[in-house]
């Protein structure tokens, strides 16, 4: 068979009950219906994972899956996706990671990795090519995620690319991430479904090609990406210099920052941090993913205060937010430190600062006491910050409660504490506060995931666009929005491009830079692609149904929809999400329950995949 | 001949994804005659062969598969290449890049410097270019 351009043309199966490895061939209709990545991770998730079954058991399924664009010229064409059931919030998880491992994956020959089953012991999987291997690794559990990566290398040699767990996974702690390359598959806990797997770590190098359908067109369509993205002023201007703090300040004075756990508010300091400082004080050097001339990662040290001498890469801005403004602390040391431990544990940076938010509120309120805990945790106590991601990275103490989010936290906490446990469908939330950004409310409630901001983005239509600006606290045109770039959105994680590149590409322009590689006729426009956007989130959504999801759950955390801001540009404002909701079904094509009518699944020929 | 300035790298691998491109007519980073290897959390080098003026490898070739062209350029005849990386050793900048059994050697795309061209931070430039 003459593989695809654009594709490796095959799925891996591992499973690793029987320690036994199946190699496909990638099926042609689930590309032409399903693009790649997400969309592939959606279709077999939906087809092959038992219904309602337990994500920490063997059954559950985990897939890396990269798409067509992964690891080609295209900018920013660095990611891979991993698709499985999630440990934390029971339902779809797609997580999306740079950096390097997803094109490694692919030029090892395989679009889709698939892994099932459990391994009586603790194991890595290498994979050279063709050849896959499962390994024993005893002598690396225990490890943490940046010590495997070194260890790993130094047994095999720099060629090859790692994703690994760190202790957080072993122990299946719910927010556990996968770290791949010093970048995470950070949300939903895909490290604690590894962890359950006793797979410690994925070892890969490859040497295929990937072929290109038009050489000379490809080129051309990537010079003029290339250009695009030069003369952006995000893509070319303030992200390489920024990093992806370069938002914090506007955010900010446009209202959406939450500060101390969505409560509103100052702390001492708050006025110095933002891009600026990060820049002034902490960046040492670019740094970027594969193939992205973008370059929005830092190398950071701490260059003084107590945590003087600190590394991280980044600290991104979703960071300084859950360590800085969510826990009321303006130490920017901490702030990377503690990013840095979330990677050596391997625990997802957002969920942990949104979780050490809502502990210090339990904490002032009287919920959690100094007894139970150990320490003072109050807002702005960077010690408390640190203590508690070793709590949760270790699993030990009050770290056993909190490591499983707020959702679960709060329930075991009891007492009002649901109403400020800042989560959606049990994914904590990000740094946008939808009170300052209707349209950001409605994303959150929607989102296949639960509590995100990569599955639409309309802050940045609301608070940071020059033109074509909307107004942030009005509900009109915010269900059409947040549907639209919910369906683009799922075509940019399928095609293996980061969601930055779109800031300066237009869906024309990417439709174009994929027509050219892989030549396949059902993707020669952008309307064909958002319609399979539309059917990959209609697919997710149905298998969300499946597993007990219902309308009521599209809600937020009662604090965004009864308290108001005392001040800011967003005073007095919760979020009227239900009207946004009704308008949103409809568009959508769904009935009231929020389930995908008849007629819709028909007109996305979605009809056999679902009842057949 | 080919310069490299580490402080401007980013690690983005675009000069291996071109390369190969430009000599392949297919994407695969295996085969680039120009080699970013990381050194994470530190950037990386970028590897390649030079052309320098010493040219130590031709000495250190036992089976003359290396030689001078008339303009004083490297020339390699991959049928005589046994692959025991003799001139990879003798190499003063470095490893060279293989594709797994033999070096491989920039041959600067025949002046079109691709790598050049597509690298984002101008981390690579022509010698006497700034």
């Amino acid at each position: 068979m003459m593989i695809k351009p654009g594709y490796s043309g095959k799925i891996l199966t591992i499973d690793l009950t029987k320690r036994s490895f199946m190699v496909n061939d990638l099926p042609e209709d689930l590309i032409e219906k399903y693009l790649g990545a997400k969309g592939f991770g959606a279709k077999i998730l939906y087809d092959e994972l038992p219904p309602n079954c337990d994500p920490l058991s063997p059954e559950n399924i985990i897939m890396f899956a990269t798409g067509p664009l992964t690891g080609t010229l295209v900018p920013a064409s660095s990611r891979s996706v991993i698709v499985t059931k999630s440990p934390l919030t029971g339902i779809w998880l797609d997580s999306n990671c740079g950096g390097t491992f997803g094109p490694e994956l692919k030029s090892a020959g395989f679009d889709i990795v698939k892994i099932i089953g459990k391994a009586d012991k603790p194991v890595y999987v290498l994979i050279k090519d063709n050849e896959i291997l499962i390994k024993e690794s005893e002598e690396l559990w225990g490890t943490d995620a940046l010590t495997t990566h070194i260890c790993l290398k130094k047994k095999y040699g720099e060629d090859y690319k790692i994703a690994c767990i760190g202790e957080a996974g072993e122990k299946q702690v719910l927010v556990a991430s996968v770290i791949a390359e010093g970048r995470a598959f950070g949300r939903g806990g895909p490290g604690a479904v590894l962890g359950s797997k006793n797979l410690k770590a994925l070892v890969v190098s490859g040497s295929n090609a990937i072929n290109i359908h038009n050489y000379h067109e490809f080129m051309i369509a990537n010079r003029e990406a290339k250009n695009e993205i030069a003369i952006s002023p995000d893509t070319g201007g303030s992200r390489p210099k920024f990093g992806t703090s370069s938002i914090y300040s506007f955010i900010r004075e446009g209202g959406a920052l939450p500060v101390k756990n969505f409560q509103g508010g100052t702390y001492p300091g708050a006025e110095e941090v933002d891009e600026h400082l990060l820049v002034k004080e902490l960046y040492d050097k670019d740094r970027s993913c594969f193939a992205c001339p973008i370059a929005c990662s830092k190398h950071s040290t701490v260059k003084k205060g107590k945590y003087s001498g600190k590394f991280v890469e980044g600290p991104e801005y979703e960071n300084v937010w859950s360590f800085g403004a969510q826990c009321g602390n303006s130490d920017i040391g901490a702030v990377v430190y503690a990013e840095y431990l979330c990677d050596y544990y391997g625990i997802d940076s957002i969920s942990v600062g949104n979780t050490i938010g809502f502990a210090m509120e339990c904490f002032e309120k009287g919920l959690v006491t100094k007894e139970q805990l150990g320490f003072e945790c109050r807002f702005g106590n960077d010690e408390a910050i640190i203590k508690l991601i070793h709590l949760i990275g270790k699993r030990e103490g009050f770290g056993e409660v909190f490591g499983q989010g707020v959702r679960k936290a709060s329930k075991e906490i009891g007492s009002d504490s649901k109403h400020f446990a800042m989560h959606v469908k049990g994914l904590e939330l990000p740094a946008y506060d939808p009170r300052a950004a209707f349209g950001m409310g409605l994303a959150y409630a929607t989102s296949d995931r639960g509590g995100c901001h990569l599955s639409a983005f309309p802050v940045k239509t609301e608070l940071l666009s020059s033109n074509h600006r909307i107004d942030p606290l009005s509900i009109e045109f915010k269900a059409e929005l947040v549907k639209n770039e919910q369906d683009w959105f799922s075509v940019i994680d399928s095609l293996g491009i980061c969601l930055f590149a779109i800031f300066a590409l237009g869906p024309n322009q990417i439709t174009d830079l994929l027509y050219c590689l892989t030549g396949q006729k059902s993707f020669s426009s952008a309307e064909q692609l958002i319609n399979i956007g539309e059917r990959i989130n209609n697919l997710t959504r149905l298998f969300n149904l499946r597993e007990g999801l219902t309308a009521t759950d599209d809600t937020l955390p009662p604090r965004l929809l009864k308290d108001t801001l005392q001040e800011g540009p967003s005073k007095g404002q919760t979020v009227p999400l239900e009207e946004m909701l009704k308008e949103y079904y409809l568009i959508r094509g769904w009935n009231q329950e929020g389930r995908p009518t008849a007629k819709k699944l028909q007109q996305l020929e979605l009809t056999n995949d679902v009842n057949g | 001949m080919l310069k490299f300035k580490k402080d401007k790298c980013i690690g983005c691998s675009i000069c291996e994804v071109i390369c190969s491109m430009e000599h392949e007519g297919n994407i695969n980073t295996k085969k680039a005659r120009i080699r970013y290897r990381d050194d994470w959390p530190q950037i990386g080098k970028v590897y390649f062969c030079r052309n320098c003026a010493a040219k130590p490898c031709i000495e250190a070739c036992k089976e003359n598969a290396l030689a001078l062209d008339s303009d004083k350029n490297l020339m390699f005849n991959v049928d005589a290449c046994t692959g025991c990386f003799d001139c990879s050793q003798a190499c003063q900048f470095g490893e060279l890049p293989t594709d797994g059994k033999y070096p491989l050697f920039c041959d600067r795309c025949d002046g079109a410097y691709q790598c050049v061209n597509w690298c984002p931070t101008k981390a690579l430039t022509k010698a006497g270019e700034k």
